[in-house]
């Protein structure tokens, strides 16, 4: 690749992943934000848990960005009677045609590229975990045998941080493999007139297929080929560092309220954030700035508050913040 | 902009070298205006250092080296660190960010420095570089790091250069302002001439050391003008007409304000040493007797100009009582500083055990008994009168009680007279004292308080509970 080539893929990266967030912003009012971290973990191949109170629009912004991109999509409606087998298959028996019975794999819903997980924290945590093999490892094992998932494969799961009546918070290692945790806010004035002007008219807005799969995977190797220089990752791994009570980079809020910090998952989701953000602003390096952009999605699902913590409810925005202003780039 | 980045692109091989040489041109101009304000925040003191110098070396007579030395050492170590500042030196990582963020590029200068300074080839990376280099040529790097003006700390650092030059270099007097004021003769200068200003004539001085010269030359050597009695006594009577002016203007003196003689020389040696070269020349056996005679006198006169030759005071404030003080073993202990010390607060004591006698002892500066015992403020240098000074008002008080409790007794009494030994009290002598009508005559009066010394005196007699 010679660096005009760069140049070149750097101008259609930033063509497709406007051309992306402007489709799903069709339909989705007042959430850049949102749009655009979620596409940059759909382009940096991580997952995305969506927090929102009911009705603001999370189970429509995955529908809208399953629109968009010409990939396949399932939906799992989480409830408490859901079972492993109900979201990654089980085995049956069927009839040959010509007499006799064999066992057939029949896949579940998580056999899409698409994947969303709907309140997702009203399932129990064995059904919650039958999605960790295929987060993190793009495969599914039943049996003696492990399938694997097609790329690019994406799960976005929603949750609602108002009921926690019967409901199943999330285990740690769950919560680690979901690249951001996106908090959709309440839309503004403004954003509830476009929303209620959009939907309560009979005819629908058509969100067109903008990107197809190979298309996304060309991106997500782009995203990846963006230079970083040590310092700038530096930076990333000591907000990581500093996230852990025991660390030297530890702020004081951090000391006091968390019990375990970030995992190494977040270093890597800062690092690909950080490059899928770059390459966003149309530039072939890293800078402190993009680390800093997804710095809050990427920590504030990883960090384990202590006892004083959520007995105080402290917030992890908020020791995350302070990380950011703690640690100097 | 494209067509200068596919300049940039097609060589490829010299965008990390332009980075660098980029990087390292603002971090110069950078490094250079930090040290300017830095030594221009140090130069006017530096300069006033030298000047300061430069005017107390005027004062104290110091060698004019110094402020020259001074000068240039400053000048020498401002030099060292404006080299030192701006030689090349490998860019930080620190320094690649604060320049970034001075220019506003985005973190693209610094990530490209520390691409640059690393070797590897990776497209991806000489894109990023071929683009940094073409901002970093676009940026205009003097603009970011303007020279500094300092237009005030330059004239102040040139004023000051300049009034340490001129103290050193123009103002005349090879020994300084301290040595020329003092050489005029001003009231009170520390004189370094071989008699003390004021203190003979000069033409009275020049005429006793030729008489001296004559008689030591003895009359052989004479050719034909042998010294006579006449001269000598003609000298003599000049001498003492010099040292009775003298004492007029040392009286009148006195009785001014004093603080303005800030000292003569101490007793003098040179009036010593004329007395000794006139004592040895009237032992000179081929003088005639009246020669010999007359030259003892004036041996004795200048001995005696010597010794009527006030202390010289070891401060201002000293000399200021000087002439006021009573003379005496009271005066002598105070004559050590402005405190009376335990020496003499003790001395008077022992006067006040001794009983009737009222011998007051008085240690000098040294903390020996000053001279022979007297009665009283006796003492052996007693010469000037006045008083104002505590150990004189206690001296004197305790006095008047001396005398008081023996008038009052009107009889023959007999007082032993204890002193603590080693081993216990014993009686040592026994003093008999003869009853003493009350006589107001003897009770002085003690010696007028200054008034700026009241306050100080009723502090020290009124205690408070």
């Amino acid at each position: 690749m010679t660096p005009a080539a760069v140049g070149q893929s750097i101008e259609q990266f930033r063509e497709r992943f406007v051309r992306i967030t402007q489709e799903v912003g069709r339909r989705i009012v007042g959430h850049e934000e949102v749009v655009n971290l979620t596409v940059t973990s759909l382009l940096a191949g991580g997952h995305v848990l969506l927090e929102g109170i009911p009705g603001v629009g999370k189970t429509s912004l995955v529908h809208t960005l399953a629109d968009a991109l010409d990939l396949s999509f399932s939906r799992i409606q989480f409830t408490p009677d859901l079972m492993p087998a109900d979201i990654v298959g089980t085995t049956i028996v069927q009839e040959r045609p010509h007499g006799g019975t064999f066992f057939e794999f029949q896949p579940g819903p998580i056999f899409a590229n698409v994947v969303l997980a709907d309140e997702i924290n009203r399932a129990t945590p064995k059904t919650q975990s039958a999605l960790l093999e295929a987060m993190q490892d793009v495969s599914v094992s039943v049996g003696k045998t492990t399938y694997k998932l097609e790329q690019p494969f994406l799960v976005l799961a929603t949750q609602n941080p108002l009921e926690m009546e019967g409901t199943y918070p999330l285990p740690e290692a769950q919560l680690d493999r979901f690249f951001f945790k996106l908090k959709v806010m309440y839309p503004s004035e403004d954003g509830m007139h476009e929303i209620l002007e959009r939907t309560t008219r009979d005819a629908e807005t058509a969100v067109a297929r903008v990107v197809d799969r190979s298309t996304l995977m060309e991106m997500r190797h782009v995203a990846r080929s963006v230079a970083v220089a040590r310092p700038v990752q530096s930076y990333a791994i000591r907000l990581t560092l500093g996230s852990h009570p025991d660390s030297p980079y530890a702020t004081p809020l951090v000391k006091r309220y968390v019990r375990y910090g970030a995992s190494p998952r977040a270093a890597q989701a800062l690092v690909l954030g950080g490059k899928i953000q770059a390459l966003n602003r149309g530039q072939a390096f890293v800078s402190i700035d993009d680390i800093r952009a997804v710095a809050l999605p990427a920590l504030r699902h990883r960090l384990l508050l202590n006892f004083e913590g959520e007995a105080n409810e402290v917030s992890t925005d908020t020791i995350v913040d302070e990380l950011l202003r703690g640690i100097a780039p | 902009m494209k067509r200068g980045l596919a300049d940039t692109i097609s060589g490829m091989h010299s965008a990390a070298e332009t980075v660098r040489a980029r990087v390292a041109l603002a971090d110069r101009l950078r490094r250079r205006r930090e040290t300017s304000r830095r030594l221009w925040r140090a130069t006017p003191a530096a300069a006033a250092l030298c000047a300061g110098v430069a005017a107390g070396a005027r004062w104290a007579g110091w060698s004019p080296l110094l402020p020259l030395g001074v000068l240039g050492l400053a000048a020498v170590a401002l030099a060292g660190y404006a080299y030192a500042s701006g030689r090349d030196r490998a860019i930080s990582d620190t320094t690649a960010a604060d320049i970034d963020g001075l220019a506003g590029l985005g973190g693209e200068l610094r990530s490209a420095s520390w691409f640059a300074s690393h070797d590897g080839h990776d497209p991806w990376v000489d894109f990023h570089l071929s683009r940094a280099a073409d901002r970093l040529q676009a940026t205009d790097w003097t603009e970011l790091y303007p020279p500094v003006r300092a237009r005030r700390a330059k004239a102040a650092s040139a004023v000051m250069a300049i009034v340490a030059l001129a103290l050193v270099l123009i103002v005349p007097g090879p020994n300084g302002l301290h040595a020329s004021v003092f050489a005029s003769g001003a009231p009170g200068a520390r004189g370094r001439t071989s008699l003390p200003a004021g203190v003979l004539p000069a033409d009275l001085q020049k005429q006793l050391e030729e008489l001296l010269k004559r008689a030591e030359e003895g009359p052989a050597a004479s050719a034909g003008r042998a010294l006579t009695a006449g001269e000598v006594r003609d000298l003599l009577a000049k001498l003492a007409q010099a040292r009775d002016l003298r004492s007029a203007k040392d009286a009148k003196h006195d009785t001014n304000a004093a603080g303005n003689s800030i000292g003569l020389p101490g007793k003098n040696t040179d009036l010593d040493e004329l007395s000794a070269r006139a004592k040895r020349a009237s032992e000179i056996t081929s003088l005639s007797p009246e020669v010999r005679d007359a030259l003892a006198d004036v041996a004795e006169k200048l001995s005696d100009m010597a010794d009527a030759q006030p202390s010289s005071p070891r401060d201002p404030s000293e000399a200021i009582g000087a002439a006021d003080a009573p003379k005496g073993d009271a005066a002598h202990a105070k004559n050590g500083g402005n405190n009376y010390d335990d020496s003499s607060v003790q001395a008077v004591k022992d006067a006040s055990a001794g009983g009737g006698i009222g011998v007051i002892m008085m240690a000098n500066e040294d903390g020996q008994p000053a001279g022979e015992p007297g009665l009283g403020l006796g003492g052996a240098s007693a010469e000037n009168k006045g008083g104002g000074r505590m150990p004189d008002f206690a001296a004197a008080l305790r006095k008047e009680t001396i005398a008081s409790y023996k008038d009052d007794t009107g009889e023959k009494t007999t007082q032993d007279i204890r002193r603590k030994t080693d081993r216990a009290t014993a009686t040592v002598a026994y003093a008999g004292t003869q009853p003493a009508a009350f006589d107001k005559g003897r009770a002085t009066a003690p010696p007028a308080v200054p008034e700026n010394r009241r306050a100080a005196v009723r502090t020290y007699f009124i205690r408070k509970p």
